[in-house]
């Protein structure tokens, strides 16, 4: 109970107490401002890439992690290029997920995500303290304003990173005014602290502010610009680099408890990483500062420069954890693993539709896919079983099909409805759910992607509905004595075996979108087979006596369920298997 | 002046107001050449290839992929003519 009444004061208390700075202190308050339009800039930034970069981002990511030091260079130049880990840890989080990167690439890509993240400090010291760089962001803002209102996702997408660079700019140079009128009223400096325990408080505020800003790059900003405005000692700022690095990964491990056994995984590994980057920076803080001071020489930056510094010493401390840590990384691995064991897989529920990629169209759009394939691979063994089959008697039958589709005349038990209800019902629910919600925050173009995998979400289910009223049949002709209507329904059968074999075919072979294509006009052709009518098959049954008008009629009208189950199937696999939406399109026709 | 044309002549400046129309037309010109790859390697492909039943089906395919070239040549003429 107690417990409870913390919790909920907790936020109150919290939004009291900045209330409470920004009235007793006007300088407090810029600053404070500053670190918020600091973090809505961040915001916009990330929003930006997301648009701009149209799924390059993550083609970069997908392909670029073979192995672990390649994982940590594109983590690295992505990461520096964004200028947001968390965006890099998103689009990660879901490509493992999606099993399209191993768990030591994902982790290679933190490492040097973390390494790319310095850079923030880089360019905060270099221009943001420097320079009036709030004059920069006047007309980055404007014109990053007026690409927003462009119909084109390029052009909005540039629109928000320039909007986004205008207010960490902005953000920036109210920090440092802030900071420099502070300094007038209140000296932090008289706050210093010597020796471990002032390494140990300084980490320790590091990390908490961190925790409660959310954002490491804003924290780094923050020290910065108090480092570089004499609010804060060299070695205190230094101390408070290290915090803010332990601080970020408790939000990510704390983002981390709502998610999947792979993000799970990720954040763990970011922690140790961090961790033990962070014990590193702070058993040897001496040493390393020495390391700066020789190197900021060597390369050029002034000695009194301890903005610049601290950049160099963020760098450093993170490349030597990344030094250290990358060689266990396959033993790394091999804990996570241990620490989240994979559960007995449930295939009635959704696998791939993590929560925390949902805004990111490309990726959430990955993991529908995905999704709806496994709906697929489900709804496979149902279609199967109904017509009496077992998926590995008839794939890869080719011209033995006929013989294959004869010989399987046992009847297997299939209660469809049950099957319905236990294997198809709570996967699809969760992926039109997942899809509705993505689409909020889509462009039209990525929305119409989501509109056509809800179609083939749609489609598989109504094959299902079909399947279940041809079973009824199928058993029933299959047991009888006059050897037409058994061939008959053979032949339904095994023109929907074909149709499902020929589209494992296609997706498991090495094909391109045109073989896929090529592949779904001749499954389309094959269609007409199944018009009964206009074929003239049902005329010779009839007019040879061969069948009873009752049978003829039911003959009509199951030809036309397995025909649509057919189409239906081909409709999907076009939605699902053709990649490029102009040559899906072809095969629409 | 409005808004709206204040924005047409900023997209025009930065050479943003390609049509949709002028953007589909590039697609499909696109479109059509990786077909006529795709037919070209297709045709290389059958005549390397020793397995008939292999070939019979890759020939089915080639035949599907040059009656989709030549409808979409086919509607390209038309638009031109229009």
């Amino acid at each position: 109970m107690n417990s409870i009444i913390l919790k909920r004061s907790i936020y109150p208390l919290f939004l009291l107490f900045i209330a409470y700075i920004l009235f007793s202190s006007d300088d407090a308050k810029v600053i404070i401002a500053g670190v918020a339009v600091f973090l809505i800039g961040m915001v916009f930034m990330e929003d930006g890439f997301k648009l701009f970069s149209g799924g390059m981002l993550e083609n970069i990511l997908k392909k670029s992690t073979s192995n672990v030091p390649r994982a940590i260079g594109t983590g690295f130049l992505a990461t520096s290029l964004v200028q947001s880990s968390s965006l890099i840890s998103i689009i990660i989080i879901s490509f493992l997920s999606a099993e399209l990167i191993t768990l030591s690439g994902a982790i290679g890509v933190v490492f040097g995500s973390n390494i790319g993240t310095t850079t923030t400090a880089w360019i905060v010291s270099a221009f943001g303290v420097k320079i009036k760089i709030a004059q920069f962001a006047m007309p980055m803002l404007i014109f990053g304003v007026i690409f927003r209102f462009n119909k084109h996702k390029t052009y909005q997408g540039l629109g928000n990173i320039l909007v986004g660079l205008g207010f960490v700019f902005l953000g920036i140079s109210f920090m440092k005014d802030g900071f420099d009128a502070l300094k007038n009223g209140l000296d932090l400096a008289q706050f210093a602290m010597d020796g471990y325990l002032g390494v140990l408080v300084y980490v320790l505020i590091g990390a908490f502010a961190t925790v409660v800003i959310q954002s490491s790059s804003a924290t780094m900003a923050l020290i910065i610009t108090a480092l570089a405005t004499n609010q804060i000692l060299y070695f205190n700022a230094l101390e408070l680099a290290i915090g803010a690095n332990i601080g970020t990964t408790v939000t990510a491990v704390i983002g981390s408890l709502a998610s999947n056994k792979n993000g799970k995984r990720l954040a763990v590994a970011h922690f140790i990483f961090n961790m033990v980057t962070g014990f590193i920076a702070i058993v040897f803080l001496y040493q390393l500062a020495d390391i700066v001071t020789s190197l900021s020489s060597t390369i050029g930056i002034a000695d009194d420069d301890y903005a610049m510094q601290l950049a160099l010493f963020h760098t450093i401390f993170n490349i030597i954890g990344v030094l250290v840590v990358a060689p266990f990384t396959s033993k790394l691995v091999k804990f996570l693993e241990g620490l989240f064991v994979d559960k007995r897989e449930d295939i009635t529920r959704a696998k791939y539709l993590d929560k925390a990629v949902i805004e990111v169209p490309e990726v959430a759009t990955l993991a529908l896919k995905k999704e709806i394939i496994h709906l697929y691979d489900n709804a496979t063994e149902v279609l199967s079983h109904a017509l009496s089959l077992h998926r590995h008697t008839y794939i890869g039958m080719g011209d033995e099909m006929s013989k294959v589709v004869q010989s399987c005349v046992t009847k297997i038990d299939i209660n469809i409805d049950q099957f319905y209800e236990r294997k198809i019902k709570t996967l699809y629910g969760e992926i039109i759910n997942y899809a509705t919600l993505s689409q909020e925050s889509m462009s039209v173009e990525d929305q119409h992607k989501i509109y056509s995998l809800k179609i083939a979400c749609r489609d598989i289910v109504e094959a299902i509905k079909d399947v279940k009223i041809l079973q009824k049949n199928v058993n029933k002709f299959l047991k009888s004595k006059n050897k037409y209507i058994k061939m008959e329904y053979n032949f339904l059968r095994e023109e929907i075996a074909k149709t499902l074999d020929g589209i494992h075919t296609m997706r498991s072979n090495d094909s391109d979108d045109f073989d896929i294509l090529a592949k779904i006009k001749l499954l389309k052709e094959n269609l007409n087979s199944l018009d009964m009518i206009e074929n003239g098959r049902i005329d010779t049954l009839i007019r040879n006596n061969q069948i009873e008008t009752k049978m003829a009629t039911s003959l009509i009208n199951d030809s036309v369920f397995a025909y649509e189950i057919s189409k239906k199937l081909i409709d999907v696999a076009t939605i699902l298997w053709i990649e490029d939406r102009e040559i899906q399109e072809l095969g629409e026709v | 002046m409005k808004l709206e044309k204040l924005f047409k002549k900023v997209e025009s400046f930065f050479c943003m107001d390609r049509s949709q129309r002028y953007e589909s037309d590039e697609k499909r010109e696109k479109l059509i050449n990786s077909l006529s790859k795709k037919i070209d390697s297709m045709k290389e492909k059958i005549k390397k290839l020793d397995d008939e039943e292999k070939k019979d089906n890759m020939k089915k395919e080639l035949d599907v992929l040059k009656g989709l070239k030549n409808r979409l040549d086919k509607e390209n003429e038309d638009k031109f003519k229009n």
